[in-house]
């Protein structure tokens, strides 16, 4: 069963990797995305990585519409566990 | 009106300032290079790497293991350092071909000066030569959605447009004028530095960047190529680098290749203004229809372009110096040509150079007016005329001076380039010297 600190640990290597302004930046959950500077495109760039690595599908009209770390965490979460 | 051999000239007010230039095809990654390439007459022509083992096209110009980070590491001190960090980050997830433009750009862009000495962002405008740029990229994820729709590259919904390419060298060199694709399969690089002078020549422009978008070369579009008997196929694939041999007795057909150039072209008080000194002069050009859909060539569709590209640059046919042929090793379309140049420069075409760029590079398709632009350029500047390489075997009714095998000294004060593409279109630029 994947758990959340797994999912969110792969967001994060994801989103170091993705979006530049983030890089040797601590990521919380709770911050939001655009705090980071990370824009939509690399948002979805972020989400498809994170969907192939982990073999989750999340609905993208929903990752669309995500703030923070922590709800992309979360949709990941029940799209496992719905899986 | 230009001077005759070798004689130079001014920037004429109906013609553009050629200020900057740049260049990537298989002879190397600059204009460095690739001049260097040209002048020793070596081929940048070899094995496929990664395309389907099925398909008959075995050899061309590949540039698919190019590398943007190695790339802008050799090559990282001729750019400020903000413009390479800037290409890096936007450029990360770009398909090949809009990698390639960019960097091909940015050469020209420095070149021109214009990142140390700016021209206004609206004032500068953006004209990409190029159509149909995506079909590997588009093959490859037709491959992923075959497995599994949801897994194709996320971003594909904007990579696969050709505009991206447009778009993204914007974005990088802060193009704010006007900026579009022009589209007319291997006569876009004319056709679209034609379009660029007619930019200046309205107002709509001072400066505008010229690309010859690379195409990315795709194992389904290769088939389709070599089953209507365009490409050389077969006979050269065990030496790759004899493969293209424009006029030749033993051509047979063309090799495709990636590569792509780009030049800024800008009116001369804008060159002025910037204190920038011309490489050379955009003189005029034209471009016909031969009302024909097929890849058959048209001589005089040929020779209507090469006469008009005169009328507009105010030339004689006895003022022309040199020819940059558009010879793609094809044997109909070489010796069409060579009938159509002979007709437009009567006893003129026996006295001076033509060559093919493209015995070297390959057929870089709708960049090579760019790339063969490049050339033109390099071989005023230099007075030199680089040899047509492969000549093995003379072809007995062509009998122009080809160049073959050896570069040569030629002072030239005019040239004309010349690209005509599937779909009869034909097109003819004129370049002069400046002092």
């Amino acid at each position: 069963m994947l758990t959340r600190d797994q999912i969110f640990e792969t967001l994060k290597d994801n989103l170091h990797l993705i979006s530049e302004e983030t890089r040797g930046k601590e990521i919380s959950e709770d911050a939001s995305l655009a705090e980071y500077g990370t824009d939509s495109l690399e948002l979805i760039e972020v989400a498809s990585r994170t969907m192939k690595q982990l073999n989750v599908k999340v609905p993208r009209t929903e990752v669309s519409k995500i703030d923070s770390i922590g709800e992309l965490v979360t949709l990941f979460e029940k799209a496992a566990h719905k899986d | 009106m230009p001077s005759r051999t070798g004689q130079p000239s001014a920037v004429p007010q109906t013609g553009a300032a050629i200020t900057g230039c740049g260049a990537i095809t298989g002879l190397g990654p600059d204009t460095a290079s690739f001049w260097s390439g040209l002048v020793n007459g070596r081929s940048g022509i070899r094995h496929w790497l990664g395309k389907d083992s099925r398909i008959d096209s075995k050899i061309g110009g590949d540039l698919s293991d190019f590398q943007l980070s190695g790339y802008l590491a050799d090559v990282g001190q001729d750019y400020p350092e903000d413009l390479a960090h800037k290409a890096k980050k936007l450029l990360r997830a770009t398909p090949l071909s809009g990698v390639l433009t960019a960097a091909v750009a940015m050469q020209a862009w420095v070149e021109a000066g214009l990142h140390e000495s700016p021209a206004p962002a609206a004032r500068c405008a953006h004209v990409c030569a190029g159509h149909n740029l995506g079909h590997a990229y588009i093959s490859e994820n037709l491959k992923t959605f075959d497995e599994d729709p949801e897994y194709i590259e996320p971003l594909f919904g904007v990579h696969h447009l050709d505009t991206d390419v447009v778009g993204v060298t914007c974005e990088l060199l802060g193009i704010r004028g006007p900026s579009f694709m022009v589209g007319a399969a291997c006569a876009s690089g004319n056709i679209a530095i034609i379009t660029a002078l007619g930019l200046i020549r309205s107002g709509a422009a001072d400066v505008v960047l010229v690309t010859g978008a690379p195409v990315a070369q795709d194992s389904l579009v290769l088939q389709g190529l070599a089953m209507i008997d365009a490409l050389c196929t077969g006979t050269f694939d065990d030496e790759p680098e004899r493969a293209s041999r424009p006029f030749d007795a033993l051509r047979a057909g063309f090799v495709p290749s990636e590569g792509g150039a780009a030049v800024v072209l800008e009116s001369a008080a804008s060159a002025r203004r910037r204190g920038v000194a011309p490489l050379a002069a955009l003189l005029g050009g034209a471009c016909t229809s031969n009302a024909h859909r097929l890849t058959k060539p048209d001589q005089n569709g040929q020779e209507r372009a090469m006469r008009e590209a005169l009328t507009t640059a105010g030339m004689a046919p006895d003022e022309v110096d040199y020819v940059n042929a558009h010879a793609t090793s094809t044997p109909l379309g070489d010796a069409t040509e060579v009938a159509a140049i002979k007709s437009v420069l009567g006893a003129r075409a026996a006295e001076i150079p033509v060559n093919s760029t493209k015995s070297m590079t390959g057929h870089c398709l709708s960049a090579s007016g760019v790339v063969e632009f490049v050339a033109t350029v390099l071989q005023l500047r230099h007075g030199i005329v680089h040899p047509t390489i492969n000549q093995e075997k003379q072809d007995e009714s062509l009998d122009l001076d080809f160049v073959p095998n050896e570069a040569r000294e030629h002072r030239m004060g005019t040239a004309l380039s010349n690209s005509f593409g599937f779909g009869g279109m034909n097109s003819c630029v004129a370049v002069g010297a400046v002092s």
